[in-house]
C-alpha cells in the first residue's frame, strides 16, 4: 500500500491511464480475489499491480487488450510475493499424472448453478483454474495467456484442454449430487 | 478436407476462444452445419462459458468493497502519489498536525472527486465497449431487444428514443439512423441509436444514472479506437461514440443533446 514512488506520473499521463486502466478495476480483483482467497491480500495484489502499471504506462500499447496487460503485470507481482514469501512452486507434474487419470468426459449437466460451477472450477488444481479464468472470463488469447503466466503457449492449450475435462467430471459429480439432492426433497 | 466429429470436438475449444486460422474456423462450421451432435455439445460448451463468466462477475464474494476503486484512485492519481512521496518529511516537521488536519478535510473532497471520475471512465468505458461489440462486431453476448420491450421490462425512459431522429444541419453527409434497440454490455444496459455519418458508424446510448460532468455534452474519452462525449439528461447519462474525429463526435453530442434532454426528461 505505501510503495514508495520512483517517478511521479504527470496529469495528462493520469487521465489516459484513468481511461484505459481504472475500469478494470472490478474484474481484476475478482480474479486477484480467486487467486488469492484472502481480501485484503487481494486489495494489496490489485493496488500494487495497477501502481507498477501506472508507472510503466508508457510501455503500454493504446488499442491493445488492457486488461491482458494489467494482468500480465498482476501475474507477476503475484510470482515474485510468492517468490519472496518463500512459498511452494506449483506442482507442474499433476499435469502429466492428471493427462493419464482422465478415462471419460461426460456430458455437462444441464441444470447447473452459479455456486455449482464456482465450486466446481475451485475443485480441481489451481493451475488449470487459472487458465480457464483467463481465457474463458477474461477472454484473454492464448497468447495473452502465455505472456501472463510466463508458459509456452503449448501448455496454455494443454491446460485448458485437461482444465476443462476436469471441470466437467466435477460438475457431473456435483449435477448428480444436486439432482440426487432434488429427488429427496 | 473434411474434419471428423472426433476432430471438431478437439477444436472445440480453440474454436469457441477464436484461436483458429481462418480456414480451419470454415471447416468446423461446414462440420457444425450437418452434425447436431456436435453442434449440441458446442452449443452446451459457450453455455458453460457463459455461465462460467457470469457466475465470476456476479459472485458477491469476490466483487471489491464498493469504494476501493474510488479509494485505489485517490491513492493513485499524481497528487496523492506526490503527497505519498513526501509523507516522512510532513511527519517530521512540526506543522504535522497542522498538515493531518489539512489532509482531513482535503481528503473528503478529493475523495469524492476521484469517485465520479471513477464513475464516469467506467460507464464512458462500458458505451466504447457496447458500441464495438454491438454497433461494429454484432458479438453481444445477449441478444438486443426492442426499445419499447425494454420500456416496459427494465427502464420507461427508453421509449423516449425510439422518436429520437437524425440531427439536422450537420457538415457534411446528411447523418441517418440505422437501428435502434436496447442492448447489455458488461452487466449495463443501454438505450441504443445507431447513426452513419459520413461513411462512420455513430453510437447514442442511454443508460441510467449520472456522470457526474453535467448537462452540457463534453468529450470523456479519446484514444486510438474511440472518441466518447457525455452528458447528463435527468436520471441517465448520455454518450455519443465514434471513430470519428474527437471535434465531430462533439458536435454530433452537442446537436443531438438538446431533443434527447428533453425527451429523457419528460418520459
Amino acid at each position: 500500500m505505501n510503495k514508495a514512488w520512483g517517478k511521479v506520473p504527470d496529469q495528462a499521463t493520469w487521465q489516459t491511464f484513468e481511461g484505459e486502466a481504472m475500469p478494470h478495476v472490478d474484474r481484476l480483483f475478482r480474479l486477484a480475489m480467486w487467486l488469492e482467497r484472502n481480501r485484503a491480500e487481494a486489495e494489496d495484489l490489485v493496488q500494487e499491480t495497477l501502481t507498477q502499471a501506472l508507472q510503466s504506462f508508457h510501455r503500454y500499447t493504446p488499442g491493445t487488450n488492457c486488461r491482458a496487460w494489467l494482468i500480465t503485470i498482476l501475474q507477476h507481482v503475484r510470482a515474485n510475493r510468492r517468490r519472496a514469501r518463500g512459498r511452494a512452486p506449483v506442482d507442474v507434474g499433476i499435469e502429466e499424472r492428471v493427462a493419464n487419470t482422465i478415462p471419460f468426459v461426460p456430458p455437462i449437466p444441464e441444470v447447473l448453478t452459479d455456486e455449482d460451477l464456482l465450486a466446481a472450477l475451485e475443485s480441481i488444481p489451481a493451475q488449470y483454474q487459472e487458465a480457464i479464468l483467463l481465457c474463458d472470463v477474461q477472454e484473454m488469447t492464448y497468447k495473452e495467456i502465455a505472456a501472463a503466466l510466463d508458459i509456452p503457449i503449448g501448455t496454455v492449450m494443454s491446460r485448458l484442454h485437461r482444465g476443462r475435462e476436469l471441470l466437467r467430471v466435477a460438475l457431473t459429480a456435483r449435477g448428480t449430487g444436486s439432482a440426487a439432492a432434488g429427488e429427496v426433497r | 478436407m473434411t474434419v471428423t466429429c472426433r476432430e471438431t470436438r478437439e477444436l472445440a475449444d480453440p474454436f469457441l476462444s477464436d484461436q483458429l486460422l481462418v480456414e480451419t474456423t470454415h471447416e468446423i462450421v461446414k462440420h457444425l452445419e450437418t452434425c447436431p451432435g456436435c453442434r449440441d455439445e458446442f452449443a452446451a460448451r459457450r453455455t458453460l462459458r457463459g455461465q462460467l463468466q457470469s457466475a465470476v462477475a456476479s459472485s458477491r464474494d469476490l466483487a471489491p468493497r464498493p469504494d476501493f476503486a474510488a479509494q485505489l484512485a485517490a491513492n493513485l492519481r499524481p497528487a496523492a502519489a506526490a503527497a505519498q512521496m513526501t509523507r516522512r518529511a510532513w511527519l517530521e516537521s512540526w506543522w504535522a498536525a497542522a498538515a493531518a488536519l489539512v489532509a482531513l478535510v482535503g481528503g473528503g473532497i478529493f475523495a469524492r472527486d476521484a469517485v465520479k471520475r471513477s464513475r464516469l471512465a467506467t460507464l464512458a468505458a462500458n458505451a466504447a465497449g457496447d458500441h464495438q461489440n454491438c454497433a461494429i462486431k454484432f458479438n453481444l453476448r445477449e441478444r438486443p431487444i426492442p426499445l419499447e420491450e425494454a420500456a416496459r421490462r427494465y427502464d420507461p425512459a427508453f421509449a423516449s428514443l425510439t422518436t429520437v431522429d437524425a440531427p439536422t444541419g450537420l457538415p457534411g453527409d446528411a447523418m441517418a439512423v440505422l437501428d435502434r434497440h436496447s442492448c447489455v454490455f458488461d452487466d449495463r444496459r443501454f438505450g441504443h441509436v445507431v447513426f452513419r455519418y459520413e461513411d462512420h458508424i455513430v453510437s447514442l446510448l442511454v443508460t441510467s444514472g449520472s456522470t457526474g460532468s453535467g448537462s452540457a455534452p463534453a468529450l470523456v474519452a479519446n484514444n486510438t479506437a474511440y472518441r466518447v462525449a457525455s452528458f447528463d439528461a435527468g436520471t441517465h447519462a448520455v454518450f455519443v461514440v465514434s471513430d470519428l474525429p474527437e471535434r465531430d463526435v462533439l458536435g454530433v453530442a452537442q446537436a443531438l443533446a438538446a431533443s434527447v434532454t428533453q425527451r429523457l426528461t419528460q418520459s
